[in-house]
């Protein structure tokens, strides 16, 4: 790999620490979540980055090298400011404290069982990616076809979106297909390494966030149970390879929740992480068009779970400071979908009369729910046992901390999962396509996006194997956190 | 003891699942080595197409044929394959554009253009053509 795309992916990376120690409260320890930060970084960096690109393309044209000299004093200016106005000595007001660790022996095994898993998940997304370097199908059909078309075509980069080629979604948001341009910027020239570079840093960032989320909120055994079970899932992996939108969006949804988690704990404390929080659900929305489906999905599960005590000035001063993170991004997506995207073809079916004949038409739920149970019951098969049972059989075999399931978090990610299901189930249901073959061509990309997020959320609340302290003492530990 | 137990059986069911997705990433690397100096599939489908994209304009809208009646998935993938190697160039897939491209598989490449009104300008080899339409 050139050192030239090496440096767009350290400079990304570097942006987005940055960016989010810049942001970060002073409030809260930043230590505990060093490893959050850093893999947060990953997915922020890339959306940073990605709409800076977009923003050149569209205020000075087809960007040059001297992007590579714009990213540097970005991160100058961050770092300048981070020194200056914020200082890193800040005052701890609210140390997240984890839970005692695993007995020693399981904490050693699977320390060395996530090792291993690493390397060699590692060297298959590797493996995959010489075996298929231009990605899969919708990666040469859309993704990678969008980067080549902005690239190649210079002061016409608008080309890309044109009406004449629907089959290649050109209403899909830029993330992916920018952040592939930028590596191209850096490299000076197309080269599959860059595509096959920004899926590597989605999908292990997506796993490491998941370890370092885990390691921060409960501890680090239960962060690398977590981590393996993901590393592990086959689809992850392949998928990753494939060069889609998937992962990526997937990362967002996770590092929303992950940022949720850290509202939930610090909320007394700070509002700056539902800043963040309605910014990576804006990135989400601008990677895939199911990000507005999933902002829809947080909005209706934050209302679902308000608690009935708090007050209303409370509750609004968080949802503005929500809207303040997401805004720049509400704006660059509406900005996106007006000026340059033409209809999305599965929403552009929408006839009143015949979406209202798709509702009630029961096959089709059927179909729907029919195809649900197998995909669920199917997902991240192995050739031994899909991950989705397994998960569910570890959860009965380990036992559930009942402070941590009652927490706001825990229902507000079980809301959001279940309201993402229900509308990827009604987009199915209404458009004119077959919905059993949309369910079967769709619906395994639909949960690994979900899939992330699903298994955080149970190992947050699963018990750590073979603790030394005793059982009950674990929801009294995780009810503390809450507040802390 | 009982829930100890337990949890040992769900960290070694855990487990087992890792160890045989890590048997599946080391024979998928094992498989990444023995492709690392071929050419994939796409890749090969491209360079049928590097001496045609000398013979095109940079930008523009060009025309598709594919000299069979039917446009199933094979011939959609086809189609795909060509814009993807052929961008910027906006590909569709009729013939009315002034330049077209023919993509025809190599065991069944026409005599003549399948159409009157379409001129062959070019023939690249292997069942790629380049045609324009006829001017009377």
């Amino acid at each position: 790999m050139s050192a030239a795309l090496i440096l767009s992916a350290l400079l990304a990376v570097a942006i987005g620490f940055a960016f989010l120690c810049a942001t970060w409260p002073r409030a809260v320890d930043f230590h505990p979540y060093r490893a959050v930060v850093t893999a947060l970084a990953v997915g922020v960096g890339l959306g940073i980055t990605a709409v800076g690109l977009f923003g050149w393309l569209v205020l000075f044209g087809p960007p040059d090298r001297a992007l590579m000299a714009v990213e540097l004093a970005v991160l100058i200016l961050l770092a300048g400011w981070i020194n200056r106005a914020k200082g890193w000595r800040a005052p701890v007001v609210g140390t997240a404290k984890t839970g005692p660790p695993a007995s020693a022996l399981v904490d050693r095994i699977v320390v060395m069982a996530f090792v291993v898993t690493l390397a060699c998940a590692a060297a298959a997304f590797v493996g995959l990616s010489v075996s298929r370097p231009h990605g899969a199908w919708d990666a040469w059909m859309n993704w990678n076809l969008r980067a080549r078309m902005i690239f190649r075509a210079g002061t016409e980069w608008r080309v890309a979106f044109s009406p004449l080629i629907p089959w290649s979604h050109p209403d899909y948001p830029m993330l992916v297909q920018a952040s592939v341009v930028r590596t191209w910027i850096y490299a000076g020239g197309e080269t599959l390494l860059g595509p096959a570079m920004v899926a590597f840093l989605f999908t292990f960032g997506t796993a490491g966030l998941v370890v370092a989320a885990l390691a921060a909120l409960r501890d680090r055994t239960q962060g690398m149970l977590a981590g393996l079970i993901l590393l592990a899932t086959p689809f992850l992996i392949f998928h990753g390879t494939s060069q889609y939108g998937d992962v990526p969006v997937g990362f967002f949804f996770l590092a929303t929740v992950v940022l949720l988690a850290l509202h939930d704990r610090h909320r007394e404390a700070t509002g700056a992480f539902a800043i963040l929080t309605g910014l990576t659900t804006g990135l989400a929305g601008w990677t895939k068009n199911e990000g507005l489906l999933f902002l829809a999905a947080v909005v209706l599960a934050t209302l679902l779970t308000l608690p009935r005590a708090e007050g209303g000035r409370r509750c609004a001063r968080e949802a503005g400071l929500f809207l303040l993170g997401l805004l720049p991004m509400l704006v660059l997506i509406a900005y996106f979908k007006l000026r340059f995207a033409p209809p999305n073809d599965l929403m552009s079916t929408f006839g009143a009369g015949e979406t209202l004949a798709r509702l009630t038409d029961p096959q089709r739920y059927l179909a729907v729910a029919k195809g649900y149970g197998r995909e669920v019951a199917t997902f991240g098969f192995n050739g031994l046992i899909s991950a989705a049972p397994l998960l569910g059989a570890y959860g009965v075999c380990v036992g559930v901390c009942v402070g941590e399931l009652r927490t706001r978090w825990f229902r507000m990610t079980v809301w959001i999962v279940a309201l993402m299901l229900m509308g990827h189930a009604m987009v199915i249901i209404a458009t004119s396509a077959d919905a059993a073959r949309l369910v079967n061509s769709s619906l395994d990309r639909l949960l690994l996006q979900l899939w992330p997020v699903i298994v955080l959320a149970c190992f947050r609340v699963f018990r750590s194997p073979m603790r030394r302290a005793e059982p009950g003492k674990e929801s009294a530990l995780s009810a503390e956190n809450v507040g802390a | 003891m009982m829930a100890a137990t337990r949890s040992t059986l769900g960290v070694l069911l855990l487990l087992t699942y890792v160890a045989v997705s890590d048997a599946r990433w080391v024979y998928r690397a094992g498989q990444g080595l023995l492709d690392a100096g071929k050419a994939d599939s796409i890749t090969s489908y491209e360079r049928r197409y590097r001496e045609l994209r000398q013979a095109l304009p940079h930008q523009g809208v060009i025309g598709y044929i594919h000299g069979t009646e039917q446009f199933g998935t094979d011939e959609f993938k086809r189609f795909l394959l060509t814009e993807y190697a052929l961008a910027p160039l906006v590909l569709i897939n009729d013939t009315t554009p002034e330049l077209i491209v023919g993509n025809f598989h190599p065991d069944s490449v026409p005599a003549a253009p399948p159409a009157p009104n379409l001129q062959l300008l070019r023939d690249f080899g292997d069942g790629v053509w380049l045609l324009r339409k006829a001017h009377r």
